[in-house]
């Protein structure tokens, strides 16, 4: 702050006047047009002198009540103190802006609070956006500039309080109307963009508004709008969520990518603005369970039931095709008809346990290492503590049959982690380029090795869970230096 | 010598800082202000002024007005077999109005102080200079309208320490700025605007309003009739500034057009213009951190502020009357001398000194993560904030969003929207980082240096390397480039303006031409008379055409008076 006054070269507690003619004093020999940093240093000191010299005798112009860095709920001003305002001006006449003397008899006395309230009741029962602004521009009280200014803040802070059912279009219209839809208004935008999702997600609920829903969220049946259809999302969604619902919607796989769609559209990406009557663990199962990539337990859930339902269906085919056959003396009907039956719908559910299982596993050890998860230590040290189980049983407990498939699996892990992991700088190469010479060498490898013991006789004891078992913790060596600074961070 | 120029949306003027005190020039007709209007005639040259806007209505598909309002676009224009921006257009209106500065000055301009509205973006204001060029001045400084105006204003009050809030309608743009006068410091507060309103958007809406008053369509009418229409509208704009009712009976083609129009019913139509107004001013003031009661005084400014009902708005909004001290057409050139006096240090001079401000917010893109872990992009985050004081320099730091970024894309706004994509994307610099440090280590410290040109810097400094990357703003695609620059100056010079001495009998005949369209009772004597005088032309013989010119300009006057 002395900075500011040595600068000037006057006494801390010198008179608007003062400043004012140091200033110019000053700005004759240090010119905006020839030396910027100066005059920017010396503006700055005058502005900071200025707002010292305005501040004791309380003549600093009113500033928009909100801070920049404020918190929005936080910005209604606590007491409004009243506003005159004429109650039928003629129409020719300029309007006198609020008298400063005491009100004359036509004059009704409106406070702030209630200019405010009755502004957002306009706003949340006209529907048409344009007509809220001549509303709001007829009316004669908003010709001060002031009044206009302190309710616009009052307004915004009651809904920010208060969130109300209120068209996007309406909020704007009005936050336009008072000048507040600009980025130095002070207000966080994104606070308001969640208000503006919050209301216009309350209006588009009331039953009046679901055209517009329908609309929103492309619910359309031959491309125009289906207030039916969305009707019967809504009401599904209001329900908790149920075990039939996902044995019902497992049947068409349509029908739960449609209702996470919707899901999706209705809230625009924000899930926490799903609130009652809406269900919103009810919404984030479809969300979840229709969003492809990873293994997630949702996905799951309505997969497996898929599984069972398929299962189902390959048990009656073999139980119908059993039946017909004529089975060889001596089988009884359960090992004819039943026992293939049900491995029939066995079988069906392993394959899927196995893929999913498979899906899962590759899906968490090809997380970026940046990802957060639980058991991260575990998601680093799979693949060594695989490569180390499969070895162990194929060489201490002598169970090449255990330890080669599970040394296979790591290795395939570790490939797929290495490759999908690398850094986009080195993207051109992929597991794509690295299929074929890998056939290739696989096939080219197995011939010379089956020609080998064939000429031999003799089974050659080649060390395949060994050497697969390095391969793989070689691959995850890389892998783990190439991470090695999210591992270990320069910064302390 | 160096001169100051308003180059308008409607009409120039010129002028310069003189012994006297500024000073403006008249055109070859005797008059300060010149129609910013170009036209071809049949031999290829270019016609500039009064004589082009009566060709507006004999000669519309060579002829173009108001091109000011395109400055800054890629938006060319067809006229007789050339295309031509709005820089060139410019420049034509530009070297008509230094030929008249020459002729007055008897010496060569070399340098020129040219006004802009105050919410000109850089575009328009490259533009503008870009025109300068072309015309073969250089462009010294851009003074904002108005504060051109409020210098003219200032200098005639020269009351000190007193507030003041110019509000400029012109033809085309609305412009808003608050100054302040002391102790001969004039200094900018605050200015806010709208680009595209302006008194032809009035005229636009008496137009629409009197077809459909009459069930008529604009197709009904051919170009040129619908230029007739304007002008006698123009008329009735005009006349509603002195009278209550304006009438208009005249027959335009086959129609037969009686409309009439009181101020009420004016101001009813109006309103939806007059509604914009009203943002730009709450804006400017509430920038300037200022109560309306703390202005000393609302200067109107600006051909269109003639307007009744612009002068009750300003009423209303402030409680106040508004002031019109000075000539609202010629307000700002005469700022524009000053301007032009301050540049070249003129004695009398000395102790004035003007700040002004950038008036529009520039920033960048952003993006953040919300209480629950979404990431919201798009978001704009301002470092030099509107209404800032030029020459300005501001920094702010900024981070990655995410660990082991790459690259830090810095998307450079200017606007005031909170969302960029409702701003202008100015350029981008890409800056890399180092992916192993966390994202508070690799926080980058971006600096805007906005000067008194309005020319933009960005610098942006990783405290990683410290290594500073500057950007070099993309080549706008409404701007040329030098050597574009260059080349059309090559072809606009080959496009010859008439002489002086020549454009009195021009604009006397294209104003036969205008009546010769307009009035169809008198064509057959029009007719005769237009011949005899290009005859008399032919002759050649200075003391005869000079002689037949004013018994033809009388014989015009009397002919539009009657009818």
């Amino acid at each position: 702050m002395n900075w500011a006054y040595e600068l000037l070269g006057i006494s801390p507690d010198a008179d608007e006047r003062t400043v004012k003619r140091a200033y110019a004093q000053l700005l004759r020999t240090t010119r905006p047009d020839e030396d910027p940093e100066a005059f920017q240093r010396l503006h700055t000191a005058y502005k900071t002198a200025l707002m010292r010299a305005a501040r004791p005798n309380q003549s600093t112009p009113a500033q928009a009540p909100v801070a920049r860095e404020s918190e929005p709920t936080a910005t209604t001003p606590v007491q409004a103190p009243p506003v005159a305002h004429e109650q039928a001006p003629e129409p020719a006449q300029p309007a006198t802006p609020p008298p400063p003397s005491p009100a004359p008899a036509r004059v009704v006395t409106v406070s702030a609070n209630q200019l405010a309230d009755s502004v957002i009741t306009s706003a949340i029962q006209t529907e048409d956006h344009l007509e809220l602004t001549r509303l709001l521009q007829d009316r004669p009280e908003f010709w001060s500039i002031q009044v206009k200014q302190q309710i616009g803040q009052m307004v915004l802070g009651k809904l920010f309080k208060n969130p109300q059912p209120m068209s996007s279009r309406n909020l704007d219209a009005v936050l336009r109307f008072f000048n507040l839809d600009h980025v130095l208004s002070g207000i966080d935008p994104f606070a308001l963009q969640q208000l503006r999702m919050r209301q216009s997600l309350q209006w588009e609920l009331k039953p009046e508004h679901h055209h517009e829903l329908a609309r929103r969220t492309s619910v359309t049946t031959g491309g125009t709008p289906d207030v039916t259809k969305l009707r019967r999302h809504l009401a599904l969604l209001q329900q908790p969520l149920r075990w039939y619902h996902i044995a019902t919607s497992a049947l068409s796989s349509e029908r739960v990518k449609r209702r996470g769609d919707f899901v999706r559209a209705f809230c625009g990406g924000m899930f926490e603005e799903i609130r009652p009557p809406l269900n919103r663990e009810h919404a984030l199962f479809w969300h979840r369970a229709s969003t492809p990539g990873a293994m997630i337990w949702e996905r799951f859930a309505v997969n497996t039931v898929r599984a069972v339902y398929i299962g189902l269906l390959l048990a009656l085919l073999t139980l119908a095709v059993c039946s017909l056959l004529d089975g060889s003396p001596g089988e009884t009907v359960w090992s004819r008809v039943v026992a293939p039956t049900m491995l029939a719908f066995a079988g069906t559910l392993a394959a899927w346990l196995a893929l999913a299982g498979w899906a899962w596993l590759d899906g968490w050890q090809r997380l970026p290492e940046s990802m957060p998860s639980r058991w991260i230590w575990l998601r680093r040290l799979a693949i060594p503590a695989l490569c180390a189980t499969g070895a162990g049983f194929a060489y201490l407990a002598d169970m090449p049959l255990i330890g080669g498939p599970v040394v296979a699996l790591a290795l395939i892990l570790s490939l797929r982690r290495w490759l999908s992991r690398r850094s986009r700088a080195g993207s051109s190469f992929s597991f794509g380029s690295l299929r074929a010479p890998l056939w290739i060498g696989g096939i080219v490898l197995s011939n010379a090795y089956r020609s080998y013991a064939h000429d031999n006789t003799v089974a050659l004891d080649i060390p395949f869970a060994a050497i697969g078992a390095a391969v793989a913790m070689c691959l995850w060596l890389l892998d783990t230096w190439r991470h090695r600074a999210t591992l270990w961070p320069k910064n302390a | 010598m160096i001169v100051g120029i308003d180059l308008g949306t409607t009409h120039s003027l010129i002028g310069c800082y003189g012994e006297s005190g500024p000073q403006l020039f008249r055109n070859a007709l005797g008059e300060y202000l010149t129609p910013s209007v170009v036209s071809m005639d049949e031999d290829g040259h270019m016609i500039v002024g009064a004589a082009a806007r009566d060709r507006l209505i004999s000669h519309p598909g060579v002829t173009v007005a108001a091109f000011k309002r395109w400055m800054g676009t890629s938006r060319e224009t067809a006229l007789g077999g050339r295309s031509l921006r709005a820089e060139e257009l410019s420049a034509l209106v530009l070297r008509s109005l230094l030929a008249d500065a020459e002729a007055a000055l008897g010496e060569k301009v070399r340098e020129a102080v040219i006004s802009v509205p105050a919410y000109f973006s850089d575009a328009q204001r490259k533009a503008t200079r870009a025109a300068g060029e072309l015309a073969g001045v250089k462009v010294e400084r851009l003074i904002n309208e108005p504060t051109a105006a409020a210098l003219a204003y200032g200098l005639q009050e020269r009351q000190e320490g007193s507030r003041f809030l110019v509000f400029d309608l012109g033809g085309g743009t609305f412009d808003v700025s608050i100054l302040e006068m002391f102790e001969g410091v004039v200094e900018v507060h605050a200015s806010a605007g709208d680009n595209y309103l302006g008194g032809e958007d009035f005229l636009e809406i008496l137009q629409n309003t009197c077809l459909a008053d009459l069930k008529l369509r604009a197709d009904d009418f051919s170009p040129v009739e619908r230029g007739s229409l304007r002008r006698r509208l123009e008329t009735v704009k005009r006349a509603l500034t002195q009278q209550q009712t304006a009438t208009l009976d005249c027959q335009i083609g086959k129609h037969t057009i009686q409309w009439q129009l009181d101020q009420d019913r004016f101001a009813h139509l109006a309103d939806p213009l007059l509604q914009r107004m009203r943002a730009p001013l709450e804006r400017a003031l509430r920038d300037a951190r200022l109560r309306p009661d703390q202005l000393n005084e609302i200067v109107l400014v600006g051909g269109a502020s003639r307007m009744p009902l612009v002068s009750r708005l300003a009423t209303r909004m402030f409680g106040r009357l508004p002031l019109r001290h000075v000539n609202p057409d010629e307000a700002i050139a005469i700022g524009a001398t000053v301007a032009s006096g301050l540049k070249s240090r003129n004695a009398k001079l000395e102790e004035i000194i003007l700040t002004d401000v950038c008036p529009y917010t520039l920033g960048v893109e952003v993006g953040q993560r919300d209480a629950h872990g979404h990431i919201q992009n798009g978001m704009f985050s301002p470092i030099i904030e509107r209404n800032s004081v030029v020459p300005v320099s501001r920094e702010n730091t900024y981070q990655p969003l995410s660990e082991r970024q790459q690259v830090l894309e810095l998307k450079i706004y200017q606007g005031e929207n909170p969302l960029v994509a409702n701003n202008i994307k100015l350029g981008q610099l890409d800056i890399p980082m180092d992916p192993r440090l966390s994202t508070a280590q690799n926080q980058v410290t971006v600096r805007f240096t906005y000067d008194i040109n309005g020319v933009l810097q960005i610098e942006a400094t990783p405290a990683a390397t410290g290594i500073c990357h500057e950007l070099v703003l993309e080549q706008n695609p409404g701007l040329l480039s030098e050597t574009e620059i260059r080349a059309r100056l090559a072809s606009l010079s080959e496009l010859k303006i008439h002489p002086r001495a020549r454009q009195e009998n021009i604009a006397l005949l294209a104003r036969a031409e205008r009546l010769y369209e307009e009035f169809l009772s008198a064509r057959q004597v029009l007719q005769q008379w237009i011949g005899q005088f290009r005859q008399t032309l032919e002759s050649q013989n200075e003391k005869t055409i000079g002689e037949h010119r004013d018994n033809f300009r009388q014989a015009l006057d009397a002919l539009e008076a009657q009818l």
